[in-house]
């Protein structure tokens, strides 16, 4: 049992000293800088059951929309969220952001993406679908499809069409979709589909209802009308690369409802219930996909689509440094898990990232 | 019995008187058989007898070294001292106070504190004895660490410390051993004056008894091969041809029969009542918090124990952070996505795993050794048995205070070296990425492990189990080491080598199994937050 002499005291006292300082500065942060910049604002009313206290990361988008951490949002009691921002970050301020709480979904994943990719991506539909259709093509038109194929799947999707309309609760969703096609400003893109339609249609019609011997012949004997004419006209109208541009943007205006995909999703699993509980559709599609006679089609289609929804994982993934952003990885693993978490954004005034979040309601801040 | 005017009997009043007593140690070998002697005031008694014969053992049951209470030792008789008889079988008694042959004085200490600390612990003595002890020590700096004396200093200062004892008899184990010619007349003559003043029997254990045996007034020889205790008359030469004759002749075994019985449980109580042979152990505050503060400077905050956890801080802090952060596969593609929960990971390893385990293994091996070094020297140098027969609580004073100091070292060292650790890995990880906001390192870092609001951080329960626990537990295992008998030196460095391999050991099971455990409670609830 030795004794230290002052030198070592001092040097034992100067060690203890330094190092609770650099705990408190590794553990609290620079006891320069105020660390407690914190606001208040009301809690959404949607936030109502998680738990409190509970904390989320805050992030803001930079301009090319990568997220950056600038501090931490606390859901507490009483209806109140603490914005607490990092104190060294001195681009962020309040003053000309607003904050703005998001649930991590599929919503606020899209609503995270750029407008430049969200562009890329309505791009890519496009080329999508036209591929889509014309493998469609190429298969419905091959006599193979005609002979063995077209008459029963026909069958089995009017069915099953028939049968989700039958649901009750499409009654419902019949209601939403028309309210949502009045928000999403459903008349404009009538009025911008109209002048692109309308001609081809009119032209349909002229021809269909022009009077022919065989026409005749077929209505008075058979009953039937030649709509062959109009089948035509619809066929061009959905080629036309404006109506695809169109329907695309309308299609996103729709997405970005939350309702949208309430509404999708019912509709998908109510035909697709009806699509799945027909006997007849296994055996049909299991025969359509193994016969050799559609094999180049079917392989084309498969790849195409590979590599598009590879294509459209990185523009909702990535950002221009080409690397994967940070938030839109949290959201997509909150997402597969399943997990009901938030994430705060602050958002500048005039940013692109304002005008892209502009559907989310800012939080008020609550001042004392 | 007649008294002299300083209240202590009259020079040659017997004050002390052994009957029937018979010891056998451990192994069965019988020393004495029923022997019985008296000692008078202010008389000088040579103890001799050859080498293994008993000599020792005698002291140490009459210093209360050894008694029946402890392990294999059977011992009866009585001991009889101012009217009080004390029954060997059953009670430990401190008869003597013992100036051991390596003096046994408390390195640590200075003079004045190796005479305070017996005085302080023991009955007051009169004036004249105070008196004698200043003129014993008149040439002694007073304020000098004890080891700085000459080796007569020393001697000397051990003696006085053995008198402010205030025991009935005393005890000098080769007084004389390694002193010259001259040197040993004048410690002879320094024994005869000083047992005529303070009028206590004086009893010299001696193998060299020339120059002591002039001064004696009787001798009393152990015979192994009678077990008996033989007196002869203070006459040298009579003393040499007695130990030839024992030489010379084989040991003799005493019949089963005639073998004292094994203790009862009983007598492992050993008495702790008042009176001069049956001193009680008191502490004092003042001394449990001198060698408190002692081993609280030498286990935790001297400087090479912050050393020791600042370097393993740093490593921790560094490494960590380094590898994972700059080493990391498909680094660019995978940042963004696990930086978060990476540095969550880091923090988790670093503060709540691998701190704590850096921490217990350096302070457990460095104290190890120390405690080992320390308490393996005293125990060889005799200054543990100099404690128990000056009724100093080595249990208080050295176990006491090192299992306190090794608690206080786990909670001062483990906090400093999450701060260091903490610290660390925060520089380290700035230097990776110049351009990110430390406050953002510290949300992510602690985001699982010290949510906002919480006043203490996740785990601090399961850090202090891990480290108090371990490094407690290496210190115990020290002192048991420590504290076992030591016959040369070599046993000192086993010691501390087992104390390092046990202690070593019993860190790192008690922290992987504490590890898992904690790893069990807490990786549901973890995996929930991610």
């Amino acid at each position: 049992m030795r004794r230290g002499t002052p030198h070592t005291y001092a040097l034992t006292v100067a060690v203890l000293v330094i190092s609770g300082v650099l705990g408190i500065w590794g553990f609290r942060g620079s006891p320069l800088l105020d660390t407690a910049d914190a606001r208040v604002f009301a809690r959404p009313g949607w936030t109502e059951g998680m738990e409190t206290p509970s904390s989320y990361p805050a992030y803001r988008l930079s301009a090319d929309g990568t997220a950056i951490p600038v501090g931490r949002a606390v859901l507490l009691d009483g209806d109140r969220v603490e914005m607490r921002l990092f104190p060294d970050l001195e681009t962020v301020s309040y003053e000309d952001s607003r904050v703005v709480l998001l649930e991590t979904d599929v919503k606020a994943l899209w609503a995270l993406v750029p407008g430049a990719s969200k562009n890329e991506i309505a791009g890519i539909g496009e080329r999508l679908v036209g591929i889509m259709r014309d493998r469609f093509v190429a298969m419905v038109g091959q006599p193979a499809f005609v002979v063995d194929y077209r008459e029963p799947l026909q069958a089995i999707v009017e069915d099953a069409y028939a049968g989700m309309w039958r649901d009750p609760k499409m009654q419902l969703i019949g209601r939403t979709v028309r309210e949502m096609f009045d928000q999403a400003d459903g008349e404009r893109l009538a009025a911008a589909l109209l002048p692109i339609a309308l001609p081809k249609l009119r032209r349909a019609v002229f021809e269909m209802v022009v009077p022919s011997w065989d026409a005749m012949h077929d209505l008075v004997v058979d009953g039937k009308l030649d709509t062959r004419p109009l089948e035509r006209a619809a066929a061009e109208v959905m080629v036309d690369p404006q109506v695809h541009r169109l329907m695309m943007r309308h299609l996103f205006d729709i997405a970005e409802d939350e309702r949208a995909w309430r509404v999708g999703a019912l509709m998908a699993d109510s035909f697709l219930d009806a699509l799945i509980a027909d006997p007849r559709l296994e055996p049909l599609v299991d025969r359509m996909l193994r016969d050799k006679r559609f094999a180049r089609e079917l392989r084309t289609l498969e790849t195409e689509l590979s590599a598009m929804s590879m294509e459209v994982f990185s523009r909702i993934v990535e950002r221009n440094n080409g690397r994967p952003d940070t938030l839109a990885v949290r959201v997509i693993r909150y997402i597969l898990l399943n997990r009901r978490r938030l994430v705060a954004l602050v958002v500048k005034d005039g940013s692109a990232a304002a005008r892209e979040l502009s559907r989310y309601e800012p939080l008020v801040e609550i001042r004392s | 019995m007649s008294r002299s005017n300083s209240g202590r009997p009259s020079a040659g009043t017997p004050v002390v008187t052994v009957e029937k007593l018979t010891i056998a140690q451990p192994h069965g070998r019988v020393l004495l058989h029923e022997a019985d002697f008296s000692l008078a005031a202010g008389e000088v008694v040579i103890l001799a007898g050859p080498s293994g014969s008993g000599k020792s053992t005698l002291v140490n049951l009459l210093s209360g070294a050894i008694s029946a209470a402890d392990e294999g030792w059977r011992i009866a008789g009585h001991v009889t001292y101012a009217g009080a008889r004390v029954d060997l079988a059953r009670e430990r008694i401190t008869l003597g106070g013992v100036v051991f042959q390596n003096f046994a004085l408390f390195d640590e200490l200075t003079v004045r504190q190796n005479l305070t600390i017996a005085a302080d612990h023991n009955e007051a003595v009169g004036d004249a004895l105070l008196a004698a002890i200043d003129g014993l020590l008149k040439d002694v700096e007073r304020d000098v660490p004890v080891n700085s004396c000459s080796g007569g200093q020393r001697q000397r200062v051990a003696i006085g410390r053995t008198l402010l004892g205030n025991h009935p008899v005393l005890f000098l184990d080769e007084p004389n051993s390694g002193l010259d010619v001259s040197a040993s007349k004048r410690l002879a003559e320094l024994i005869r004056s000083l047992s005529t003043e303070i009028g206590v029997p004086v009893v010299i254990i001696a193998h060299h008894y020339r120059h002591l045996i002039d001064v004696a007034d009787r001798v009393l020889m152990l015979d192994p091969r009678q077990h008996a205790l033989v007196e002869l008359p203070a006459d040298a030469r009579r003393l040499e041809r007695e130990l030839m004759a024992i030489e010379a002749e084989p040991d003799e075994t005493v019949p089963g029969s005639d073998m004292p019985p094994a203790p009862a449980r009983a007598t492992a109580t050993v008495a702790v009542s008042a009176g001069p042979m049956r001193s009680s152990t008191v502490w004092r505050i003042g001394w449990t918090l001198r060698f408190l503060a002692g081993y609280l400077w030498e286990l935790c905050f001297s400087p090479s124990a912050l050393l020791f956890v600042g370097l393993g801080s740093v490593i921790v802090g560094f490494v960590t952070t380094w590898f994972i952060f700059q080493y990391l596969p498909f680094r660019d593609l995978l940042l963004p996505i696990i930086h978060s929960d990476a540095l969550a990971g880091v923090a988790f390893a670093e503060l709540r795993v691998l701190a704590p385990l850096t921490t217990a293994v350096l302070i457990s091996t460095r104290n190890a050794a120390l405690i080992g070094a320390d308490i393996g020297h005293k125990v060889y140098s005799d200054q543990i048995k100099a404690m128990r027969n000056l009724n100093v609580p080595h249990d208080i004073y050295l176990t006491g205070a090192i299992l306190t100091a090794s608690a206080v070292a786990s909670v001062v060292l483990t906090l400093m070296s999450e701060c260091l650790t903490g610290w660390v890995a925060m520089a380290t990880w700035s230097f990776i990425f110049p351009e990110d906001s430390t406050y953002m390192w510290r949300d992510q870092y602690f985001q699982r492990l010290w949510p906002p609001g919480q006043l203490m951080m996740d785990g601090t329960g399961w850090i202090a189990a891990k480290a108090i626990p371990s490094i407690v537990g290496a210190a115990g295992i020290a002192l048991y080491f420590g504290y076992r008998a030591k016959s040369t030196v070599v046993d000192i460095n086993q010691s501390i080598a087992q104390a390092l391999i046990w202690g070593l050991s019993f860190v790192l099971i008690w922290q992987s199994v504490l590890t898992l455990v904690e790893f069990k409670f807490v990786s549901a609830r973890l995996e929930s937050t991610f």
